[in-house]
């Protein structure tokens, strides 16, 4: 059948994801295959009607899927599809559908389904019977990024470089010299010797007109009139790291590229930022270099630059996180070691330990700080004044530095959070062993900690301590536990609103409170029941989680609700809006709507698991 | 006695086919029994019809191009969708082509008109008919077979313009019959096409949406859609 004749189903087909990923030609095939059924308000679709049938897109309407329990499960509206998961069931479907309105659906049979899902793989992957699947099918980005990272970073030279160069000799006018590079699309010229090949000079385009054409020179003057002799060169074998190097220290924008003595290519420093990853790396090495708090202020603006720059790298978040983890390591123990030559050599040994986030290595751009300080021993008043000085000084410099005070105030500045190692070590027996529900949530960040600066040892103890009594705990287990299924994902967006659990709607989807974080304490409480060691929430559930279906399950989940985080901070921060983990649903795209519905899903059974598993535990 | 009308039209049928003497392009319309009032949709096959057509006078105009989808187990199935142009013995009246955007390279490209009329009947035969104002479709159809306007054939027609008309009485709406403004007012999406093909699905879709108003929760039958299309 001609498409035109039926624009209206062509076109639905064809803006909506996964078949907008199809060719043409599939797509008509799947056009010219559906059926379409029309509901009336409060019409029920359920069991054979539903079950093995294929999948229903709203086309107009809307509708409630209810769980045989009579719960909720999500609210669909125009685009939304549902049935997938029912495609391989017979007779009781787990799930009814209620019509909200009159609605017009457009039902793709099982068969055609399965033709089209074995013919493209975006379509195999979004139809998949796991929820985790699905969301793999949103990778964008390049995987195994820390080796991609640094793969990138160590390349050489030789292999990032333009090979196309252009070779004349030193007594070549200005004006062949100036034609050459016009046909070759070169942004400099080599003047080499015509005996050896030896490399004389260089002659950039900008040499070309400042040199010679603003200085009246002929058109037949010798480029060996106009060149920059002796140029600083760079190996082929060099990594790129120290082609940025070479050109920040000699203020040069393009650098020929050798092997032994001969010219094998330029690189400049457009390849360079088409082709790595370096700016974070500067950024460390300059905090490094930093003699003064004010010039560690002047720095922090990078770190927008750098979030833009891995955005478009399509780099996957959790690098992300490790990477702006990286660089506030290098803030905090910078600033730790400048407050410390500032206030003279501590009455004891202490340290400055990391707490929640930056624990986790997790750290975005959003982040505030959460942090503590732990001493060797009890202190009197006036040892003490020096660690009271010393915490206010380096959060007022990380607030500086664009790590904000903690709204919870979780900071060493505070005195209940700058104790001897006894102190923190009743904290935690406190915590643990005699357990209250409020307390736990107020110190679950001291749960995740990283030592930053000073005697490590002191911060690996109070680590041993939580291990060694929390997994043994289970009356701790089971309040932590409630505690992190306290918030329940919500169940999807529909049209504006966010909708919740209880069927009520809000305008707005927190999607680090409704989201995310649900999935950072279900791994931590797996970690600490587990006795792993891991710090990152990835790693605490690939440990930590004896089922590995769930622990894949929650990583995919993370990985995209911070995927659609980012992203949108990334916009906001392109438009000039403020950044934030609140997200209007109409800003969200289908796409992202219909996934972020399998990543609520996900949270949602992993913390019923959860909540069989230790709920138990509270008397 | 709406049941009465759909009886009679059966009794006519078996008594022409006892007579014999029935014109062979006429036979596949009388091989199948007609469905009672009583019967339920959900056991009918429908086909919805649209005729593009020079004019509306019968006695000069004919029908340029015609399309229809079926609607089995009621759920529009759009694989069976067809649409085609008709030869026309003279040269078109300009202003319809406008309308409709046909062209004479589309009609040369057509089928015959006595294979357009082959098809039709394949595709009425054993099925009812559901046209937005069926009096074109039906009279069209006839003058294609060469018989009088009056003639009963033994085929039913639904007329989703008739069935609104009834719907809207009851709800004492405005009267905007045209088939756009009726998918507008019952929030179905707007069709950008205008071709017979596109106006029969839509056509369907209404229906669709017709069978919930005048049924609700009730089973459908062909009797009250039948006695709301008269």
């Amino acid at each position: 059948m001609d498409s035109s004749l039926l624009p209206n189903i062509y076109d639905f087909i064809a803006h909506t994801y996964p078949f907008s990923m199809l060719s043409t030609l599939e797509q008509d095939t799947l056009a010219a295959s559906v059926k379409i059924a029309y509901y009336a308000k409060d019409d029920v679709l359920r069991d054979e009607n539903l079950s093995g049938v294929g999948l229903f897109m709203i086309r107009t309407g809307c509708a409630e899927q209810i769980n045989n329990d009579g719960t909720l499960r999500a609210r669909l509206s125009v685009g939304d599809s549902f049935g997938y998961t029912q495609l391989n069931k017979h007779g009781r479907s787990d799930y009814k559908v209620v019509f909200l309105e009159n609605s017009l659906l457009y039902i793709i049979s099982r068969q055609i389904l399965a033709f089209i899902k074995g013919r493209n793989e975006h379509v195999g992957r979004y139809f998949d019977d796991h929820e985790y699947v699905r969301l793999t099918s949103t990778r964008r980005y390049l995987t195994d990024s820390d080796d991609y990272l640094s793969g990138r970073l160590k390349q050489p030279a030789g292999a990032v470089c333009q090979k196309r160069i252009v070779c004349i000799p030193p007594d070549c006018s200005v004006q062949e010299c100036a034609r050459r590079l016009l046909f070759t699309g070169c942004e400099m010229a080599m003047v080499t010797a015509s005996d050896n090949g030896e490399l004389l000079g260089l002659v950039t385009k900008s040499d070309l007109t400042l040199r010679a054409v603003a200085c009246g020179l002929p058109y037949t003057t010798p480029v060996s009139a106009v060149m920059t002799p002796h140029p600083v060169v760079i190996e082929d074998s060099k990594p790129l790291y120290q082609v940025l190097d070479s050109m920040l220290t000699h203020q040069v924008q393009h650098l020929p590229v050798m092997h032994a003595h001969t010219v094998v290519g330029t690189i400049n420093t457009r390849d360079l930022l088409q082709n790595s990853l370096l700016q974070p790396l500067y950024l460390i090495k300059s905090i490094h270099r930093q003699l003064s708090v004010n010039d560690l202020t002047a720095l922090a603006s990078q770190k927008q630059e750098i979030f833009v720059t891995l955005m478009e790298l399509k780099v996957e978040p959790s690098t992300i996180q490790r990477i702006f983890s990286r660089i506030a390591d290098a803030f905090v123990s910078k600033i730790c070691a400048l407050t410390q030559e500032s206030l003279g050599k501590p009455p004891c040994a202490f340290a400055f330990f990391a707490a929640g986030s930056l624990a986790r290595e997790e750290v975005q751009f959003l982040s505030d700080q959460d942090n503590g300080l732990v001493f060797e021993r009890p202190l009197n008043d006036s040892e003490l004044q020096y660690f009271r000085r010393f915490t206010h000084e380096v959060c007022t410099a990380l607030d500086a530095c664009g790590y904000t005070w903690c709204s919870g105030n979780y900071m060493a500045c505070n005195e209940q959070w700058c104790q001897s190692s006894r102190s923190w070590e009743q904290y935690y027996d406190s915590w643990i062993l005699e357990p209250d529900a409020q307390a736990l949530l107020d110190s679950s960040v001291f749960f995740d900690l990283r030592c930053e600066y000073g005697d490590a040892f002191l911060v690996t103890k109070l680590q041993q301590k939580i291990i060694a009594n929390a997994a043994d705990n289970s009356r701790f287990l089971a309040m932590l536990c409630r505690n992190a299924v306290t918030v329940n994902p919500p169940l999807g967006l529909f049209r504006q609103f966010v909708l919740t659990r209880d069927g009520e709607n809000k305008p707005v989807l927190n999607i680090k409170h409704q989201g995310i974080n649900l999935i950072v304490e279900l791994a931590r409480l797996y970690a600490l029941h587990s006795r792993c060691l891991a710090v990152s929430t990835h790693e605490r559930l690939l440990q930590g989680l004896a089922d590995e279906d769930a622990a894949r399950e929650l990583n995919e989940a993370l990985t995209f609700l911070n995927e659609v985080r980012f992203a949108h901070q990334y916009k906001a921060l392109l438009q000039g809006d403020s950044l934030s983990n609140l997200m209007p649903p109409d800003e969200l795209s289908q796409f992202e709507r219909n996934h972020l519905k399998d990543a609520f899903r996900i949270i949602a059974r992993q913390q019923n698991a959860a909540q069989l598993r230790f709920g138990k535990g509270i008397a | 006695m709406l049941g009465d009308k759909l009886a009679k039209l059966e009794k006519k049928r078996i008594q022409r086919l006892s007579h014999g003497q029935l014109d062979i392009r006429l036979q596949p319309l009388y091989r199948h029994a007609l469905p009672s009032a009583r019967t339920l949709l959900s056991e009918l096959k429908f086909t919805a019809l649209d005729f593009e057509t020079t004019g509306l006078n019968f006695a000069s105009d004919s029908v340029l191009s015609f399309g229809g989808v079926e609607i089995n187990g009621l759920q529009i199935d759009f694989a069976s969708c067809f649409h085609h142009f008709i030869q026309q013995p003279n040269t078109i009246n300009p202003d319809s082509v406008v309308i409709n955007a046909i062209t004479p390279e589309h009609l040369s490209a057509g089928l015959t008109p006595d294979a357009a009329l082959h098809l039709l009947i394949e595709r009425c035969a054993g099925r009812i008919i559901i046209c937005h104002g069926a009096v074109i479709e039906r009279t069209f159809l006839l003058k294609m077979l060469g018989l009088t306007p009056d003639f009963a054939l033994p085929l039913i027609f639904l007329d989703t313009l008739k069935i609104e008309r009834s719907l809207l009485r009851r709800r004492r709406g405005v009267e905007d019959l045209r088939l756009a403004a009726i998918r507008e007012s019952r929030g179905l999406p707007a069709y950008v096409g205008h071709n017979a093909l596109a106006d029969s699905v839509a056509t369907a879709e209404v229906f669709l949406a017709q069978i919930k108003d005048v049924f609700g929760k009730t089973a459908p039958c062909l009797g009250p859609l039948f006695a709301r299309s008269q």
